[in-house]
Formats: C-alpha cells, sequence, structure tokens
C-alpha cells in the first residue's frame, strides 16, 4: 500500500470520524476485553518467576470435610497430616508446603503492612527462586525453628537500603530473624510462592503437629514430578492417602482433597461446578469460542458500518471508476481500509488492556484471592495478541467482500447521475 | 487526420420492471483527433448517456465503439478501466470532487491508478494546478472552494494525466457566467495548446457557437 492510500485512508476517517471511531472503538473494546480475559487466564496459569516451571508441579491447596451431621468445611491442609503423611509419601526436595499471612512490622514511626510465608526446606528446591544475595534456610533450621528469614528484593531495598544483608535482622510479631536470603520479587499472583518474608513454618502461630483429620488448615502442598516420580504416581499415593486418613476419621467423617491438579485444572475448575467440568483443553476450547464470539461483534459491526458507508461512499467510487480504479483495485481498498482500521483498532485494544490492568488491578485479580493485587506484575500475552489482530484481520477482510462485491456491480454513469447504489 | 472516437448504431436502452426507455437510439458518430466537438439537445434528449457510452462508463445496448481505431466492446473490466485512465478526462456538471481529499489529492487521483514515481505525479500535479492557477489553493478542501474554483479543480484532474479525450457534461452548468467563459476558455486552450480532443455537452447555444461542431439530439436520435 504505497504512503498516499495510507494518507487518504486518513482522510476518510477524518471526514467521517463518528464511522471511524465507532469502527475503531468496535475493535479495540473487544481486543481489550480478550487481553484483559486472556491476562486473567495466563498470570494464573503461568505466574512466572520462581513458578515458572509449574508443568511439572501438581498442586493441592484446598480440602473438604464433611461430618455425620451433614456440616462440612473446605480450607487449607493441617500441618499435622502434612507432617504425618504427606512429607512421608514424597521425597524431601519434591514436596513444599507452605501457608501465607499478613502481619504488621514497625519500624521506628513506620507501620509496614507485609506479606509472609511460612514454608518447609523443601519450598526452596520445588520452586526455582532467584537468590540474589545469600541461600534459603535448611530442614536443621526448620526443625530447630531457627531464627531465619528470606526476604524479597523490593523489601531489602527498603528496609536496608544497601546492598548487603549479612547480618541484618528484622523484628516480625515480636520475634527478631535473622536474613539470610534475598530473592527477585515475586509476582503477587503466583498464590504459591508470593511473599515479601519467608520463615520456616515452625514459627507459624497456632502451628501443631496434630493431625486434625477432621479439620481443615491453612496450607497448601505442591509436589514436583521427577523422572521417576510421575504425575500418576503422585495422584495414586494421594488417593492412598484420603483412604487411609478417612480410616483414621471419626465414623461418617470424610475428607475430600481438591486435586492434587495442575495449575490450569485449579483455574478451569474454581469457578465451575465439578461435574460440568470437561477437562483443561475443552476449558481452553472453551475460553477460544467466547473470544470468537466477542470478536464477531465488531466484525458484523464492520459488515454493516461498511455496507452504510459504501452507500455513502457510492458517489466517489463513481468517480474514482470514472478515472480508472478497477474493481480489484476498489475492493483492495475498502479492504485495506478495514485492515487499516482493525489493526489500529486491535493496537488501541492493546493500550486499553493495560491501562485497564493497570487502573483496576483489584477488581480484576482480587476474584483470585490475591493477596496484593495491587504489586501484581501485568504481562500481556503478545501470542495470543498477534493471533487475535491475525483472526480479527482475516474477519475484517472478509466484512470487506460483501461491500466489495456491491462496487464491482456499480455503474459509476447511473451513481453520477445521482442514483443510489 | 484519424479518427479519434467512433460510434455506430449504438442503442442504450433503460429497463425497468415495468417501463422500457429508449434513452440512445442509433447514434452513429464519428470524432477526429483535435476536435471540439459540442452535443446538444433538450434535456432527457440523451446527451449524458451519449458521453458516458463514449467515456465507456456505461454499456450501450447495441452497436459499435471505437477508440483509435480498435473495438472496445467485450473489453475486461481493467481494460476499460485503462483507457478511462489513459485516453479519458472527465469534467462533470457538478465538479464530483472527493470531499474528503483536498485539491492536490483530488487533482493526482486519476494518477494514483498508473505506475508512477512519487515526485512524478507530484510534478504532474503542480504543473497542472499552476496551469488553472490554483496553486494556492492545494491544500484547501472543496468546500473550501467556489463553484468555479471547484470547475477548474475538476478539469485540472480530467487533464493531469494528458487524456487525449475530454468528455465535459455541462461542464459550465452551475457556474455564473463569468466563471462559465473561464472555464470554456480553460477548455478551448486546452484543445488549440495540446490538440485535446474535446467532447461537450452543452444547453448555451452561445458555447455551443464556439466550438467546431455541433451535434444536435432529440430523443435519443441524432437530428443534424
Amino acid at each position: 500500500m504505497k504512503f498516499i492510500h495510507l494518507k487518504q485512508i486518513w482522510e476518510q476517517f477524518r471526514s467521517n470520524r463518528f464511522f471511524g471511531f465507532l469502527s475503531l472503538f468496535g475493535m479495540s473494546i473487544p481486543v481489550m476485553v480478550i487481553m484483559i480475559m486472556v491476562l486473567k487466564i495466563d498470570l494464573s496459569i503461568h505466574p512466572g518467576g520462581p513458578e515458572r516451571n509449574n508443568d511439572q508441579m501438581l498442586f493441592l491447596n484446598q480440602m473438604k470435610i464433611t461430618r455425620a451431621d451433614g456440616s462440612y468445611a473446605w480450607g487449607g491442609l493441617p500441618v499435622g497430616m502434612i507432617e504425618k503423611h504427606f512429607a512421608r509419601m514424597a521425597p524431601q526436595n519434591r514436596l513444599a508446603f507452605s501457608a501465607s499471612e499478613t502481619t504488621t512490622m514497625f519500624r521506628e514511626t513506620n507501620a509496614l503492612d507485609l506479606s509472609l510465608r511460612y514454608t518447609n526446606a523443601g519450598f526452596w528446591q520445588v520452586f526455582d527462586f532467584e537468590f540474589l544475595q545469600g541461600h534459603p534456610y535448611t530442614r536443621g533450621n526448620v526443625k530447630d525453628q531457627d531464627n531465619v528469614a528470606v526476604i524479597s528484593r523490593s523489601l531489602k531495598e527498603r528496609l536496608f537500603n544497601q546492598s548487603e544483608v549479612a547480618g541484618k535482622t528484622l523484628k516480625l510479631d515480636g520475634h527478631t530473624f535473622r536474613v539470610i536470603g534475598v530473592v527477585q520479587k515475586v509476582n503477587s499472583l503466583a498464590r504459591n510462592t508470593y511473599a515479601q518474608v519467608w520463615l520456616p513454618y515452625t514459627w507459624r502461630r497456632h502451628s501443631t503437629t496434630t493431625p486434625y483429620y477432621n479439620r481443615t488448615g491453612a496450607y497448601g502442598l505442591t509436589f514436583r514430578s521427577s523422572g521417576g516420580w510421575g504425575f500418576p504416581d503422585i495422584r495414586r499415593q494421594v488417593r492412598d492417602l484420603k483412604r487411609k486418613v478417612n480410616h483414621l476419621n471419626d465414623e461418617g467423617t470424610r475428607v475430600l482433597f481438591a486435586g492434587p491438579a495442575q495449575a490450569a485444572e485449579i483455574y478451569f475448575r474454581a469457578y465451575r461446578d465439578p461435574q460440568a467440568y470437561k477437562g483443561v483443553i475443552m476449558s481452553y476450547i472453551g475460553v477460544a469460542g467466547k473470544a470468537l464470539i466477542i470478536l464477531l461483534l465488531p466484525a458484523l459491526n464492520l459488515v454493516s458500518i461498511n455496507l452504510t458507508r459504501i452507500q455513502e461512499r457510492s458517489q466517489e467510487i463513481a468517480i474514482r471508476k470514472a478515472f480508472g480504479a478497477t474493481r480489484k483495485s476498489l475492493t483492495y481498498r475498502i479492504m485495506g481500509e478495514n485492515a487499516v482500521l482493525t489493526l489500529a483498532g486491535g493496537f488501541l485494544g492493546l493500550v486499553l488492556a493495560y491501562l485497564a490492568a493497570f487502573l483496576f488491578k483489584d477488581q480484576i485479580f482480587t476474584a483470585y484471592f490475591v493477596a496484593d493485587a495491587q504489586q501484581a506484575m501485568i504481562q500481556m500475552n503478545y501470542g495470543v495478541f498477534f493471533i487475535l489482530i491475525l483472526v480479527s484481520l482475516i474477519f475484517s477482510i472478509l466484512s470487506g467482500w460483501i461491500p466489495a462485491m456491491r462496487i464491482s456491480r456499480l455503474n459509476p454513469a447511473y451513481v453520477l447521475k445521482g442514483g443510489a447504489l | 487526420m484519424q479518427t479519434m472516437i467512433y460510434l455506430e448504431s449504438i442503442s442504450k436502452v433503460y429497463q425497468t420492471r415495468n417501463i422500457e426507455t429508449l434513452a440512445l437510439d442509433q447514434i452513429s458518430l464519428s470524432i477526429q483527433r483535435g476536435e471540439f466537438v459540442s452535443v446538444m439537445g433538450p434535456s432527457g434528449c440523451g446527451k449524458s448517456t451519449l458521453l458516458n457510452v463514449m467515456g465507456l462508463l456505461d454499456n450501450p445496448t447495441q452497436g459499435k465503439i471505437m477508440l483509435e481505431g480498435i473495438e472496445v466492446q467485450g473489453y475486461s473490466d481493467k481494460s476499460l478501466a485503462g483507457l478511462r485512465n489513459q485516453k479519458l478526462g472527465f469534467v462533470f456538471q457538478n465538479f464530483h470532487l472527493i470531499p474528503s481529499l483536498n485539491v492536490r489529492d483530488n487533482v493526482a487521483l486519476p494518477l494514483l491508478y498508473r505506475k508512477m514515481a512519487n515526485d512524478q505525479r507530484k510534478r504532474l500535479t503542480r504543473e497542472v494546478l499552476e496551469q488553472v492557477g490554483l496553486t494556492h489553493r492545494a491544500q484547501h478542501y472543496p468546500s473550501e472552494l467556489s463553484g468555479g474554483q471547484c470547475q477548474r479543480v475538476a478539469v485540472a484532474r480530467a487533464v493531469v494525466g494528458q487524456p487525449e479525450i475530454i468528455l465535459a457534461d455541462e461542464p459550465t452548468g452551475n457556474l455564473d457566467s463569468k466563471m462559465g467563459e473561464d472555464i470554456m476558455l480553460l477548455l478551448q486552450s486546452l484543445n488549440k495548446e495540446m490538440g485535446t480532443t474535446v467532447v461537450m455537452v452543452t444547453h448555451d447555444r452561445k458555447l455551443a457557437d464556439e466550438t467546431r461542431r455541433i451535434v444536435h439530439l432529440f430523443d435519443g436520435r441524432q437530428v443534424n
């Protein structure tokens, strides 16, 4: 397309701003909606950072207890049950468990709200944290309830404002902890790892070694598979363990584990009736179908706008024909205009999606039980954006066909005499 | 002298659901290179239809059209568009400028459909705007121009591609007498200085008398 054609498309847009903006926003708003939808799914399933290898992991973050009287409770897993059963089933470096909490740290005259995470030592082997300084705590540290902590880079910069943390301490809930490691900041959407301070789980208040077969707890588990310990092995072992726990339970009390499952399974199951859950692939197809329907709206809108515009522009098209435009060149022109509008609308949609994601982080991510939605690191999925633009382009080009067909039938003499298309 | 346009037994029938209208009835006409011919007749006699058929904007129902000795019936859309672009230039009574384009882009329109370098297109446009005295209005839009200026832009657009034939459909019809004279002078100078063949539809006897030949139409028939 020559520059002058682009210029003329711009002139066309300028001369009929109403239709121009209608087309532009008709395209950009669906693109924005889909990008936000994908962003939510993408960041929930692939939060990156320490969880970047979560395709090798199975998560078991919730359990349900039903009692003989018909009452039931949903919650995390109790630490006693983990220590007594789960910790024994998995290789030590393949099982992570942790519970998150928030606390307020008082420094001189400032109060600082902090996200804490109490973990076992295997947590540091299961997840891929990037240590900027120091090292993680060990099984020995956890067992002996040593006063050690790992902190995030952002907290380090805020508290110590210097490069080395060796020998530094921080005071939390009346206890003083020695900082032994600093890790790269974690996305707050990484639900299994996010925190600003990580502590040995033995420090957690109310922690107990009683198994509590009939109560829920606060912990989530992550299993990282290995060559000799695959997903089927893990799932089978958890099934066996459930049977064992239920056998130990009071008569009529039953434990049901919501997993172990992959991140995508958990995401798609969370908001659906478990009976209706058709699996991850079907869920992705469902999402793609929704996106397609959302995209169909601007495509239909473009068809209707194009038909109206052609009616309005019939004289211009007749003039162009009189001065040498061929059917093909006019067809390309209409389709080119659509393509330019679609591309512009698509990119505007991406900008709007970024704006919306930053302005409405809380609203977008709160439903995912994220502690600090404001800390979420937004990363748009450009692969999806590319597909979106490609599909939109196909739609928009197809939507140019009908008007282009009408153009090809246009009799310039008739139109120039004042006849309607 | 070479025949530029040759029409043989051209008829044009407009067919609606119930009515059949004979707009042109067995017109035979030959126009030579460099001629300035006017077509006269009462309203509805088929003058514009004849011009549209000559300009390959409309197909005759019957008859033969030859441009520079070549029969153009059966030409593809692309070939007809090429002929209109290379050989013909149109001037319409209502100017028919594209309102969303400025004067320069309106004038350059026929050149857009030619393989031509940007610089050459700009140069030709500039030259023809100078010729019609509208260089200072190049960035203006049609809505900002007077009727006479609009028609001068339309003439500039018709001649920018240096066509051999200009077909003007009542080019002075919407202009006052002074502006009409200006346009007529412009067409005459193109005819004399460039040797461009001009066919002009007009109601104005005075203007028609200034042309070399007058073709009279009445009820779709030639009545010379």
